[in-house]
């Protein structure tokens, strides 16, 4: 798994990251792409879940769960409290095969205060060796 | 092919051996899903499941169960807490059967929603 960040979610390697805070996400930002596995690992921690998978496509949820792990790598260190409000996925090409790397690059879409509670869209895109996988906007309350 | 009324449940009774290991799988170890000391101190009083544990769930049921069809999009709300030890069940209603949309969801025990939404399906391989 690696992480390539870009200049919004990177620090010097002497500073410790500070704390992303609903203030300093702006619509368009990128935080990087990050590689994910669909190893046997995963694969394990999976089924020991829900049970084996016949055949050799991964199953769409071990692509959201991809997701969900290239979202919390990606967007670090975040207050605590936060609630994950929302979630909308699009399945935008074949499911690719166990074994496969999923490049997930998170961006945020856009921000709101709604009846003062702190919304944050961010956006994932799934691919694999340049091929659409999927997208995904996940909706956070964000505590601070 | 025709897309079915309902697409069988799939049931999961959760455990605090299971959430850790969901936490492997998605490296997501915030002590409210697996620290019962820490849970207590917060508004839910004790550990709960990490929510899209339970929309895992729901993928996998329309995938298992419903194998003539694929899941092309998805819009869900996260409505309740699932406490860990409480069992999942999803659940998948038709409701425009031109479109291939469902009503789509879980619940823990008789009719608590834990999340809810849409999804669209379309024949797998037309």
């Amino acid at each position: 798994m690696s992480i390539r960040m870009t200049d919004t979610a990177s620090t010097t390697s002497h500073d410790p990251a500070p704390l992303w805070t609903y203030d300093r996400f702006g619509a368009g930002q990128v935080f990087g792409t990050v590689d994910i596995a669909l190893d046997a690992r995963r694969r394990a921690d999976f089924e020991a879940i829900f049970g084996p998978v016949a055949g050799a496509q991964a199953p769409r949820a071990l692509v959201l769960a991809a997701m969900m792990d290239a979202y919390l790598l990606a967007i670090v260190p975040r207050p605590a409290g936060n609630v994950h409000a929302r979630q909308t996925l699009e399945f935008t090409g074949p499911a690719p095969a166990f074994d496969a790397v999923l490049q997930i690059t998170l961006s945020c879409r856009d921000k709101e205060i709604r009846r003062d509670r702190r919304f944050v869209h961010f956006e994932a895109t799934v691919t694999h060796a340049g091929a659409p996988v999927c997208r995904g906007i996940i909706t956070s309350i964000w505590a601070e | 092919m025709g897309f079915p009324a309902n697409i069988p449940p799939a049931v999961l009774p959760t455990s605090a051996a299971m959430v850790a290991r969901y936490a492997d799988l998605t490296h997501d170890y915030n002590r409210l899903h697996l620290d019962a000391e820490f849970a207590a101190t917060t508004s839910f009083g004790q550990p709960i499941a990490h929510g899209t544990l339970a929309l895992n769930l729901l993928l996998v049921a329309i995938e298992r169960h419903c194998p003539a069809h694929a899941l092309i999009a998805l819009d869900i709300r996260f409505t309740a807490p699932t406490p860990v030890g409480a069992t999942l069940t999803t659940f998948a209603h038709l409701t425009d059967p031109v479109a291939g949309v469902y009503e789509v969801g879980a619940t823990i025990g008789p009719d608590r929603i834990v999340l809810q939404g849409t999804a669209r399906l379309m024949p797998a391989h037309p």
